[in-house]
Parts: C-alpha cells; structure tokens; sequence
C-alpha cells in the first residue's frame, strides 16, 4: 500500500510531524526556480549583467565590472528582495482567506482588502506627508483589517455562497477606490504624485529601506502562518466540524484574519495593490501538494514571491526599454485565469 | 476501548433552551443519553431534533439551561476534552475536493494534537483503525471527489471514529444515500456500538430504520421530548399520529420484528380488505 505521507518521529523526543510526501521535493524545487528568478531579474536591465557576474555579485565575489556592485547591490538587489516579500505576503493572505471562506475564489484584491490598505496609506501620504515611514504598513495594515471585518459582518453567513462574498468585494473595490480617487483628485500635488506612483502596483525604485520596512513584519507572520496551519485544516472543514475537533473557532478564525491583513497591509505599503497573487498561488500549491494547509503554505509562499519576482522581470523585458509595473503582469495573468475558475466553479 | 461504567448517563441536558437568535427552537427539555446504547431522535421536520444534537455537541450555546457531560457543566469544560470523549458528525459536511480519505480521517485527531505532537505513533494507529473498521482502507489515497456518495460518508465517519471517543452524535448520517448505503452506514453503526461499546445518538428520518437500529427512540415534538423509551413502547399510532401528523398502522417488522410505520396516505386502495375499514373512516 502506498502511503503519501512522511512522517518525522525522532525517537527520544516528543516530537512528531507529517508532511505529504511530495512537499520537500516541490519546496526544494520552489527554492531552485525562486533564485533563478532572482538572478534572472537581477541581470535584466537597460544595463544587462550576464547571469553568472549577477550571482559573483551577490556573493561578494570579485566581478568583471567595477559597476556590477552598484547596480546589482544598491539598484536591483533590493527590489527583487522586495517583489518576492510581498509575493510571499499576498500568496500567505490568499491561501488563509480561501481556507477560511473555503471560497476558491477568494484572495485579498477581490474582496477589497488590498483596496482598503492603499484607501489609509494614500489617506497618509496624501495628508500627513511627514509622518515615519514606519507608519505607512501600520495604517494600511489597518485598512485591510477594517475591511476584512466589514466583509465578515456583511457577507459572513453560515453556508454563504461563493458569489455573494466576491459581489460584496466587488462593491468594496469600487467604493474604495472611489475614495482614493477623491483623495488624489484634492490632495496636494506633491504628495499626490508621491501616491500615484506606488498605487501602480510596482517595485520601481524600492531600496533597501523599503526591504527593512517590510522584513519585520515578514519575520512576524510568515513563521505565526505556518504554526496556524493546523487550525486553518480544521476550520476548512467547515464550523460545526471545527468546533468538533475542539477548535476555539473565532478566536483561531480572528487570528488568521489578522494575519491575512498584516501581510496585506505590509505588502500593499511596500509595493501598492499587485492584484491576483493570492488566488494563483494557493491554486498552483494546491496542484502541486494538496490541500492541507501544512504543506500548502510554504508552497504558495514561495509560488507567490516567485510569482511576482518574475512578473517584474517579464514587465521590464517585454517592452524594454519601457518598463510595465508587475501588478500589471500579475493582472494580465491573473484575471483570465480567474474567470476560467469562476466558469469552472459554476458547474 | 475502556469505558468507564460510573456512570449510566453520560451526556444529559436540565431544562435545556436552545435556539437562533431570539427564536427558541428547543424549550426546557431534560434528556438522559442512556451510556452504551444507539439512541435515534426523530421528529418532524422543524421539530428541533437537530438543534438538540448540536446543543449536545455545545456547537451551539443554550439561551438558557445545561448540557452536562459525566455530571459536568460542557461549556465549562476545555472543548479540546471534551473532543476527546464526544464527536460530532454534521449533517452534510463539506471538505476541500482534493482531500485524501487518509488526510480527512487524520484530521479526526486534531484534539490529541500539539505544536510538537502532530503525528504520534497513537495518531497513527487510530486513523489506520478508523479506516480499516470502515472499509476505507484500500481507498484512503483516493480524493475525496473521486468516491460515491456512501463512500464519502464513510470516510466521514471514520473521520468521527479516528477521534476516539465514547460518545458520537450524528446528524441524519443516512441523507443523500441510496438504500443500501443507508443500510451499510446504519449495519456499521451498529457494529461499533455492538463492538466498542460506544453510545451512539443520531438524528434520523426513516421511522423504520429507527426502529430496527435503536435501542433508545425518543420523539420529539415542538421542541420539547413528546415520547422516549424502547422502540416498541414509543412507536405507536398515537406517537405517529401527534408527532408527525401522519396517520399509520403499526406493525412488525418482517425482518427484524421491529415495530414498523406503515403509513396511510390518500391512496389506500387496498386498505379496505387489509384491515377492514374504510378509507373514509381514517382521518
């Protein structure tokens, strides 16, 4: 008989883990394409750098090319690193809110949490210019909380259909970006352009500051995530069968939501609304170890980072030398494939 | 499995309100859950027998009264014990389609898990004893959109039973089951409380089938408990007829000699030379 599982029992400790048999093979995998995105978006550039100078580079070798230190370390190095945190974040958020909703159709930028973090941090930008850059992942971190809480008491039912929670999100984005465009219609100029070019969902110009800002809450709730997965297994089964199992249903439901915002918040203060990559990695992890959360989570973490890593990459070679922000990519990927999956879930 | 015998009633409720919102569904009921035994809750539709088994679950919290489980208070016990001694199995249960069977029953022991113990050599054993007591063995690898519909139900149950515990309630397991599905759910049912000596209480529709699995039938009419006892004392015509509105004839079961409903609906023909009255006289 075959057994999909690998179990971890080492004998004197009481320690035991299960894993689906193929998690460490697709993670390792994950890992080998995520680098290879890195380098590849690292090298491609108005100044090209061959793959190989890009690796030497980022291991502190010495390099053909005096230059290839700056562009690479200050220029580059920094905005890949950035693209995949915030992959990471969207793909963790996504793959909560679907095993919360048990809704496939669900990620963050549909039911308008992306929306709600960039309403507060261009509400910040916009009006209070001088505050810390530290505040503007707090605020934002608020606007997707208050949204996932709104969409929790309006679209919240027990059996509720997957349709009603994306029309309530559809109504959601609409309404909220409304009130960013007000904002960017009346806020003053500089501050204004200052909102619109991070609104465009893009990793354009991020530094290293941008990495330290979002790190932080990277090192706090990705590791928070993957300790949940269990109680994320349990809630998908449903309320009464959680319950069951003796869960402590709302408070472990209200951590996951809490978790979901932060990531959101973080990633949307740190790159603007990059749409669809928390609906397609948790799909794509679902394909590749199934369902259970365990596995699922590092996998459509590293799905996502690498996801948004090579939408960067793909939006600076296509029309090079012009440059197309990733959230565009991701769009452009992203919502065929979620009307083939809302087609495919009528049935 | 070791019950322990102390008690004859282990889960029991006193002067039990539940309901949703502001609408009591059930009004002050006391029941004893005699231990050991299969226990069927009928009623008609809307009578609240399925709140009553999610009030025994505490999946719901009661307006007012209790729900006490071996003489204590359920809510004010830790639900992870009380996940250990009492498992629910909801009417129509949902799970991700690309769920494996194994996977779905590990899930069952979400209560004897920790941060570090996720996956012990007990863990293991009950689940490959759940899937083996329910048949599922040879198609634990398989997803669960894969099976038919008795086989998916099964899978639930072993999901229930890789839980452990002396106590399982379930909510119509027969539903959305063709005949003899129903009947292999039912047999297998029957076979662990026979076995394990487990007290099982279910909801069910099918009077009959009530009949012939439960030791213990308590019928239920507007929430409160209108009759409970052994099937042949409970089953009456009066019972059917004040119950659910439906006028019968009782008799034995054929096969197992259980009390049987036959109903009399309009169309009774033969009513006339099968028991000598006319259509007209039964109301």
């Amino acid at each position: 008989m075959r057994k999909n599982w690998l179990v971890i029992r080492p004998q004197p400790l009481p320690v035991s883990f299960r894993l689906d048999r193929r998690v460490p093979v697709v993670l390792l995998m994950l890992v080998l394409i995520t680098l290879t995105a890195v380098v590849l978006n690292v090298g491609q550039g108005d100044y090209p750098i061959p793959l190989l100078e890009v690796l030497k580079t980022i291991l502190r070798l010495p390099t053909a090319n005096a230059d290839y230190p700056f562009v690479v370390n200050t220029l580059r190095l920094p905005r890949t690193l950035v693209a995949f945190g915030v992959g990471m974040g969207l793909a963790i958020s996504g793959t909560i809110l679907q095993g919360l909703t048990r809704n496939p159709l669900v990620e963050s930028g549909i039911i308008g949490m992306n929306a709600g973090a960039s309403v507060t941090a261009v509400t910040l930008i916009v009006l209070f210019p001088n505050v810390p850059p530290f505040a503007l992942p707090l605020s934002a971190f608020g606007g997707a909380l208050a949204v996932a809480l709104f969409i929790y008491l309006l679209a919240w039912d027990k059996g509720s259909s997957p349709i009603r929670l994306i029309l309530v999100g559809v109504g959601m984005v609409a309404v909220l970006n409304a009130v960013t465009t007000l904002l960017l219609t009346f806020g003053e100029i500089n501050g204004v352009s200052q909102a619109l070019v991070w609104l465009a969902g893009s990793v354009y110009g991020r530094s290293w500051e941008h990495v330290s800002l979002l790190l932080p809450w990277l090192i706090v709730f990705v590791p928070l995530s993957l300790m949940l997965s269990r109680q994320l297994n349990a809630l998908n089964l449903g309320d009464d069968i959680a319950r069951g199992l003796g869960t402590r249903i709302e408070w472990q439901r209200s951590l996951l939501f809490l978790i979901s915002a932060a990531m959101v918040g973080a990633s949307v203060a740190t790159a603007g609304t990059i749409g669809f990559v928390g609906l397609m990695a948790p799909h794509l992890g679902r394909h590749l170890v199934g369902p259970t959360h365990e596995g699922l989570m590092p996998t459509a973490a590293l799905l996502g980072g690498s996801i948004v890593v090579l939408a960067d990459w793909l939006g600076r070679l296509l029309f090079a030398p012009i440059e197309i922000p990733c959230g565009v990519i991701t769009a452009a990927i992203g919502a065929p494939y979620f009307v083939y999956l809302l087609i495919r879930n009528r049935k | 499995m070791n019950l322990p015998m102390h008690s004859m009633n282990l889960l029991s409720t006193r002067r039990l309100s539940l309901g949703y919102n502001s609408a009591l569904v059930i009004t002050d009921l006391d029941l004893a859950i005699p231990a050991g035994k299969v226990i069927a809750l009928v009623g008609a539709n809307g009578c609240g027998k399925s709140t009553l088994l999610r009030g025994l679950a505490r999946l719901l919290q009661p307006q007012a009264g209790t729900v006490y489980l071996d003489g204590a208070e359920i809510f004010k016990l830790s639900t992870k014990a009380v996940a250990k001694r009492l498992g629910i199995l909801p009417q129509g249960p949902v799970a991700s389609a690309e769920l494996t069977v194994r996977d779905l029953v590990a899930q069952g022991r979400y209560p004897y898990q920790n941060w570090l113990q996720q996956w012990s050599k007990e863990d293991e054993r009950m689940v490959e004893q759940a899937l083996a007591t329910t048949g599922m063995t040879h198609l634990a690898e398989r997803s669960l959109d894969t099976l038919s519909g008795g086989q998916r139900q099964r899978a639930w149950i072993a999901m229930a039973l890789a839980q452990d515990t002396e106590i399982l309630l379930l909510d119509e397991p027969t539903t959305f089951l063709d005949l003899a599905h129903q009947v292999e759910v039912l047999d297998l049912l029957y076979e662990l409380n026979q076995r394990e000596g487990r007290t099982i209480v279910m909801v069910l529709h099918d009077l009959n089938q009530a009949c012939r699995y439960a030791d213990y039938l308590v019928a239920i009419r507007e929430g409160q408990v209108y009759a409970q006892g052994e099937p042949r004392e409970v089953m009456t015509e009066v019972m059917v007829r004040e119950v659910f509105g439906l006028e019968c004839r009782i008799v034995p079961d054929p096969v197992a000699g259980t009390p049987m409903c036959v109903p009399i609906g309009r169309r009774c023909s033969r009513l006339q030379t099968y028991s000598g009255l006319q259509p007209g006289e039964v109301q």
